[in-house]
């Protein structure tokens, strides 16, 4: 099973972040992560994976990092993608690191994780309650075997461990992409970072958020049909051209027209009757009739038609 | 999957092939009304509850109308708006030319490509909506050419040969590329802008079952595949030469002014042939996808020539149809 959804509470000296990063660690393990590295010795507590990726034949690094500060009220995870690891390296110098600042809580969280071999994204309700988000690992590139090295993404909400929290108005989930959520100007709320071929780490252009028109906000289902719009990156690179990178595995735009957080969307399956089920009744439910199950979830406190994403927990 | 290709020595050669071509893939036929102007014919062509009339006639052209059944020898709820493949006066067809079908029973999906004059390309199709909800019987059809379009004009910025395209892109990530056609063609598949009406849909959602046209702003509307456009702009991959195939969407605006999509074309994507001839067949996996211009390929133009100047050709803008002999 490659989905957790629960809760935890915490308290002076056993903040709930610790307790998520906890959470993350046993998901990751038992799906098909290794764990190099958990050190929970200090204040910033680190965990380090790596995969062999879906194929078998990847090696694909990754780590959170809890990062907090009582004064400032603020407790967070990092997460960042890495190309190696060396042991005798902190966190933050491993190869190829980038960090993405997720914000988190330390009295109470309820997340929502899904991890497959090659990358773990997650979702925190948190505070007011917001919803703040990650995505950390590998995405899928319109590539052939080979052409693309190290297909990574770290995105969460800030740039490394910037020292905000939650209940910052100003920050976005990671899905809208470079330009994406203003029209007027660059992101830089929400961190999408992409490692390209040449090894740099760049926000791209997010469909269907950067777009002419309307799509990514201005969708309305049929009927009780929601239909589901893969988040493509691109960017364009010169004159003429440019790239269409590939596509995040697993996170799907959905409209919020007539949607909620927290809803699930049967996919297939018989149907099931979710009244009076939580989040995790309705995909344990979904799953065992036959169907896909994805959590729609939004972006912090914004519950307009474009902020939202359908999360699918397989 | 079905696939079949020929030689057609006119439009009612190939009106013939259609016919038989679909007959064996289960679809009754019978006689049409007859098209005009003279010397013309039709069939009458059901499946389910989708019927179509394709016929040909001295414009000339091969046409394509939809309709929910059949009665008589005409469509019940005949489409007002119709495409057609057809011969411009401006650079006529030299017969005999080549065709190839595309057919899908999962979701009913049917593509005709002809190839003449040596580097030319139309298309004309028609299929049923695979999108829950929509109301109507969810028949879609589109084509090179509008039904409205004479075919007549010759020169300037009438000659009905051209397509006229338009392109642009903004550094926030915006952009597009199609054919505004004006006199031109339209190329099919929902793609242009602008007010030529070569694609329709049989749908409900606002109001009564009815034929959704394309109109910009207006409720009940059909938009050009906005959802891509920015990666038509992006592609081919400078970074691998990558050819993406992207989906084709039909989405209709709302009376609230929001938008869904009311059709995916199964079996149909479009992409930048940059790097790509007409008839190259790309294998992703198990899938094959047979590679056309939407008019003729180009790669000096890549975008095409806009109005008022128009262009032969399509630039790299490119069809690639499923494939599956």
């Amino acid at each position: 099973m490659g989905y957790a959804i629960g809760t935890v509470t915490g308290g002076l000296g056993d903040e709930a972040h610790y307790k998520v990063l906890a959470a993350i660690k046993t998901l990751a393990e038992a799906n098909g992560w290794t764990t190099l590295r958990y050190d929970t010795s200090g204040a910033d507590k680190e965990l380090i994976l790596n995969s062999a990726g879906l194929s078998g034949t990847e090696d694909i690094y990754i780590g959170f990092k809890t990062y907090q500060s009582v004064p400032s009220n603020y407790y967070n995870i990092a997460v960042s993608c890495f190309t190696g690891y060396i042991a005798g390296n902190t966190f933050e110098l491993q190869p190829g690191a980038r960090l993405s600042g997720t914000p988190c809580h330390n009295n109470a969280v309820t997340y929502y994780l899904q991890a497959n071999a090659q990358r773990i994204v997650g979702c925190f309700k948190v505070g007011t309650p917001v919803y703040t988000h990650f995505y950390v690992g590998k995405f899928l590139p319109y590539a052939r075997p080979g052409e693309f090295p190290s297909p990574l993404i770290s995105g969460a909400s800030f740039d490394g461990k910037e020292a905000r929290r939650f209940s910052d108005t100003n920050i976005t989930f990671p899905y809208y992409g470079y330009y994406g959520f203003t029209s007027s100007s660059p992101q830089n709320y929400g961190r999408c970072y992409m490692r390209r071929p040449d090894g740099v780490y760049a926000q791209q252009f997010h469909v269907p958020w950067t777009v002419s028109s309307g799509l990514s906000t201005l969708m309305r289902p049929p009927g009780a049909n929601y239909q589901l719009q893969a988040i493509i990156l691109f960017n364009y690179d010169d004159a003429t051209k440019g790239n269409v990178w590939g596509e995040l595995d697993g996170i799907t735009h959905i409209t919020g027209f007539n949607n909620g957080t927290e809803n699930v969307l049967q996919q297939g399956g018989t149907p099931v009757d979710q009244t009076g089920m939580t989040p995790l009744q309705a995909v344990d439910a979904i799953l065992a009739a036959g169907g896909r199950a994805h959590v729609v979830l939004q972006d912090n406190g914004r519950t307009g038609f474009g902020n939202f994403i359908a999360m699918e927990m397989k | 999957m079905a696939y079949s290709t020929g030689s057609a020595s006119s439009f009612s050669d190939l009106m013939t092939a259609i016919v038989n071509f679909l007959v064996t893939q289960g679809y009754s036929d019978t006689a049409g009304v007859a098209g005009s102007p003279t010397p013309s014919a039709s069939r009458l062509l059901s499946k389910g509850d989708i019927s179509v009339r394709v016929g040909y006639d001295a414009q000339p052209c091969c046409f394509l109308f939809g309709g929910t059944g059949v009665s008589g020898t005409a469509l019940v709820n005949p489409s007002a708006t119709y495409a057609k493949i057809g011969s411009p006066q401006a650079q006529p067809i030299t017969f005999p030319i080549t065709y190839e079908f595309f057919y899908s029973s999962t979701p009913e999906e049917f593509y005709c490509v002809i190839n003449y004059n040596g580097d030319k390309y139309q298309h004309l199709h028609f299929g049923k909506s695979d999108v829950p909800d929509i109301g109507g019987n969810g028949l879609w059809l589109s084509g090179s050419y509008s039904g409205a379009q004479t075919l007549a004009g010759t020169s300037g910025t009438s000659d009905q040969a051209k397509m006229y395209m338009s392109a642009s892109r903004s550094t926030q990530g915006s952009g597009y590329v199609y054919p505004t056609p004006y006199a031109g063609l339209c190329g099919g598949y929902f793609l242009n802008d602008g007010g030529w009406w070569n694609g329709t849909i049989r749908c409900g959602l606002e109001g009564a079952d009815a034929w959704r046209v394309k109109a910009n702003n207006s409720a009940g509307g059909l938009r050009n595949q906005f959802q891509a456009d920015s990666l038509m702009m992006a592609l081919p991959s400078l970074y691998n030469e990558a050819e993406v195939l992207l989906p084709l969407q039909v989405n209709m605006q709302r009376t609230d002014s929001l938008f869904t999509p009311v059709a995916i074309l199964r079996g149909a994507r479009m992409f930048r042939m940059d790097n790509t001839s007409p008839g190259d067949i790309i294998t992703y996996g198990s899938d094959q996808w047979k590679c056309f211009p939407l008019y003729a390929r180009n790669t000096e133009n890549r975008n095409g020539v806009n109005w008022i100047t128009g262009a032969y050709h399509s630039g790299t803008v490119g069809i690639a149809l499923r494939y599956d002999p």
